[in-house]
């Protein structure tokens, strides 16, 4: 069995195990909902290390492909909110189901390599990058059900705070490979220009706790909006890298 | 009535105006380089100067406009952080050292994001960019060098799905200054600095024969973006993680 066939059964099995926990969940069976999702978030690992090496030799960004990476970092979100804030955790199935349903329908492959991502910058912008997003996403999310009043959703702010952060190393890892590939940090591109505005929307909605006006109400519709910005700007990106995946 | 300005000037409200507009500003620009990129591309090559008196249209509207946008945050931020730290440091006695620091942190932030700011102006007005295409054994004259290329080693992927597999390439270069003959060698992530400038190796890969070029830039904007960005992302990180704990405690 070939490396690549492996990664995509393993994925098939986290789907498998993400969509057992909803239905685990809907039973009110938690424990093993719980038990589920985890054997769901190890098949999901093993898929996305796995990616590495689909092409024969180890190039790690495939790892941190947007399409396949966003879910995983949902599910290990997801993981960590078990973790700390129990009462919370269940909500983030949704997610975590929707975007590997996405990342199920979506054409199989990887990205190619070309000289300019041969260095550990690349994956890790990629990496951070997703991982902010990941953040961002789940923290429109929790502000949905803070709207409904629903317990402990207040959790929302710290997401988008940390998903700001996140974004904010992934800018600057970003600009260092830009330069050295590039010999530029920034370039009048869509993408930039298409990233600088999140930073900007974000960094405008780390002010709002400043003005007693935006309480944590007004702060979530915000948080609301921020995902479908991600959506306009980065996944319009990641579709349209389609054309350019091999060995699907 | 100075005090009146100053206060708008240094006030949050203002920040989150401008900080919206920006987003809105550069998610339209976005837009424009996606349809137009004929127009904005050659901004990567060009000084804004000259890029305006033989691109400028009525497309670039949003262009002047998120530079005033810019120059007003920069203003903002400036007054605001101005204003924090001349409150901070009249209490600094008040708190110990760590908790002075940590206070004065999201200060250092924004002064951070001033110096990054103030990098991308830089940038923008006064880069110097030039590209020549090249093949083994070619000369390339810039205005007080001439550059021989010696050797062009590339290396590429064995795999039969990658189409254009290209991996690396080594190139070895004789530089002749004013009165001497540097050798250098430069690949694809690692550029070289001589003289002020900066030297990147680009290629088209998927050209036949495969194209190279080489990048030679003077661009006095990028240390400073660079040390900004790196500055506010480290110091932001400690500040959230410190604050957690706090709270924790």
């Amino acid at each position: 069995m070939s490396i690549a066939a492996i990664s995509l059964i393993s994925f098939y099995l986290a789907f498998g195990g993400y969509l057992a926990t909803i239905f685990s969940c809907l039973l009110k069976k938690e424990r093993v909902a719980e038990v589920f999702f985890v054997v769901g978030f190890i098949s999901h690992t093993v898929s996305q290390i796995t990616r590495a090496w689909y092409l024969g030799f180890f190039f790690p960004n495939p790892m941190v492909n947007e399409i396949s990476f966003l879910p995983w970092c949902l599910a290990a979100l997801g993981l960590g909110l078990r973790l700390w804030k129990k009462e919370v955790w269940p909500r983030t199935l949704i997610p975590v189901f929707f975007f590997s349903l996405i990342t199920m329908l979506s054409p199989k492959g990887i990205l190619p390599p070309f000289p300019k991502n041969q260095t550990f910058l690349s994956p890790l912008f990629f990496g951070s990058e997703v991982f902010a997003h990941a953040c961002f996403i789940l923290g429109s999310w929790f502000a949905i059900f803070y709207l409904r009043k629903k317990e402990g959703c207040r959790i929302f702010n710290d997401l988008v705070i940390w998903g700001f952060v996140f974004f904010s190393v992934s800018q600057i890892v970003g600009a260092l490979w830009a330069y050295l590939g590039w010999g530029s940090p920034f370039h009048w591109s869509d993408r930039h220009l298409g990233s600088a505005g999140l930073w900007c929307y974000y960094a405008a909605y780390l002010h709002l706790s400043f003005v007693a006006r935006w309480d944590l109400r007004r702060r979530a519709w915000v948080a609301i909006l921020g995902f479908f910005l991600i959506v306009a700007f980065s996944w319009d990106y990641q579709f349209t890298e389609f054309r350019q995946m091999i060995g699907g | 009535m100075a005090g009146r300005i100053w206060k708008f000037l240094a006030s949050v409200r203002l920040t989150i105006y401008l900080l919206f507009g920006v987003a809105l500003n550069l998610g339209v620009g976005a837009l424009y380089l996606k349809f137009y990129p004929q127009v904005f591309r050659p901004l990567n090559k060009m000084a804004f100067g000259e890029w305006f008196s033989a691109y400028s249209s009525s497309h670039s509207w949003w262009l002047f406009t998120l530079l005033l946008l810019l120059l007003l945050l920069g203003i903002n931020t400036g007054a605001c952080t101005f204003e924090r730290i001349v409150e901070l440091w009249g209490k600094r006695k008040e708190y110990s050292r760590r908790r002075f620091f940590l206070y004065l942190t999201p200060s250092l932030v924004h002064l951070f994001f001033l110096v990054a700011l103030a990098g991308h102006a830089l940038s923008l007005f006064a880069v110097h960019h030039k590209e020549f295409p090249f093949r083994q054994g070619d000369k390339l004259d810039l205005p007080s060098l001439t550059i021989a290329i010696k050797k062009l080693q590339p290396e590429f992927w064995e795999h039969p799905l990658i189409v254009h597999p290209l991996r690396q390439c080594t190139v070895a270069m004789d530089i002749q200054a004013a009165d001497s003959i540097v050798s250098k060698e430069i690949r694809f992530l690692h550029p070289f600095w001589f003289q002020g400038w900066s030297f990147h190796l680009d290629a088209n890969p998927k050209a036949k024969p495969i194209q190279y070029i080489l990048l030679v830039k003077k661009d006095p904007g990028t240390r400073w973006i660079l040390l900004g960005g790196v500055g506010l992302s480290l110091l932001m990180l400690w500040y959230f993680v410190e604050i957690r704990k706090n709270k924790k405690e």
